[in-house]
């Protein structure tokens, strides 16, 4: 194996960041704490993509195990990682990338999840995969006063949106189904890359205080037939 | 009455994008329109009408434009 280039003292690691961030952005990025909630599929490419949009610190959460049907869409889902916390796989992951992001490895619930970690908190991401638990964060969020970034995936199709600190988002989008059990659980790669991208993206303009179209609204993503529909102007 | 009806996701497989329907006066509500298009009301997760949430049960008018999402969980 070859050696590892010792990457810790080089100052370029972002400097293709700059042109689309200013470097006063960029060290923005470097001070901003983002909590992403689930690490399997949407988290696992948020988080990444986080990470080498050089954020500060990542808070990562989940109580599940990566399991051999994780790996056709789940970026930290390997070989090397299955029976191993999804939390903790990440934040080794992301270790292994650079030493610009302190990452902190949550591998347990949320709703567990202390509350110093949100007080601490600029953005959440909802990378979780259950109804009644995105409802559940939502709620946590309001309470805090966070911004709550959303996403999620079935088959080729998708939808993201943001959720602002007094904003009703998740509720407008699943309040009358929680009794529903999901029996869609069919999701590939490449739709929840591009899910997960769109919350990268929506998270890195919250944290800037970049204007967006997807501030308390949604779109719905249909990779299938190649459409990007705004919700509000569906 | 003419409503604009609007599909999302899969919702569209076999049916349409888009299409114009014209609804009986007993036939006033997104819920009647989502029964006849034989799509299950649990796999229905976001009505609007002319961009505004809306209930399953809403009574739709002349011209309204109804856009019906499935339920998208998944993570």
């Amino acid at each position: 194996m070859r050696d590892m280039p010792n990457i810790t003292a080089g100052d370029d690691l972002f400097s293709r960041n700059i042109g689309t961030f200013t470097q006063e952005q960029q060290a923005r990025l470097q001070k901003s704490k983002v909590t992403i909630i689930g690490c399997g599929g949407l988290g696992g490419y948020v988080i990444s993509e986080l990470a080498r949009m050089g954020t500060g610190c990542l808070n990562l959460c989940d109580p599940d195990f990566f399991s051999p049907s994780n790996i056709n869409r789940q970026l930290f889902a390997t070989s090397a990682t299955l029976g191993v916390n999804k939390a903790l796989a990440a934040a080794e992951a992301v270790q292994k990338l650079h030493d610009r992001t302190s990452v902190h490895a949550l591998p347990g619930r949320f709703q567990d999840v202390q509350n110093t970690i949100f007080a601490e908190t600029d953005v959440v991401v909802d990378c979780l995969d259950s109804i009644n638990s995105r409802l559940e964060l939502a709620g946590l969020c309001k309470k805090k006063m966070l911004p709550l970034v959303h996403g999620a995936v079935y088959s080729w199709y998708g939808q993201t949106g943001v959720q602002s600190v007094n904003g009703n988002l998740i509720q407008q989008l699943y309040a009358s189904q929680q009794a529903i059990p999901d029996k869609k659980i069919s999701v590939i790669a490449c739709t929840v890359a591009v899910v997960a991208s769109i919350q990268a993206a929506e998270t890195c303009k919250l944290l800037l205080d970049i204007p967006s179209p997807l501030r308390d609204n949604w779109m719905s993503i249909d990779l299938k037939h190649m459409t990007f529909d705004l919700a509000i102007n569906a | 009455m003419e409503v604009t009806v609007k599909l999302f996701a899969y919702f569209r497989d076999g049916r349409f994008k888009e299409a114009a329907s014209t609804l009986s006066d007993e036939e006033t509500t997104p819920r009647n329109v989502i029964e006849s298009l034989a799509i299950d009301m649990d796999d229905v997760g976001v009505i609007m009408v002319n961009n505004r949430h809306a209930a399953a049960d809403y009574r739709l008018h002349n011209n309204d434009v109804l856009a019906i999402f499935p339920r998208i969980g998944g993570g």
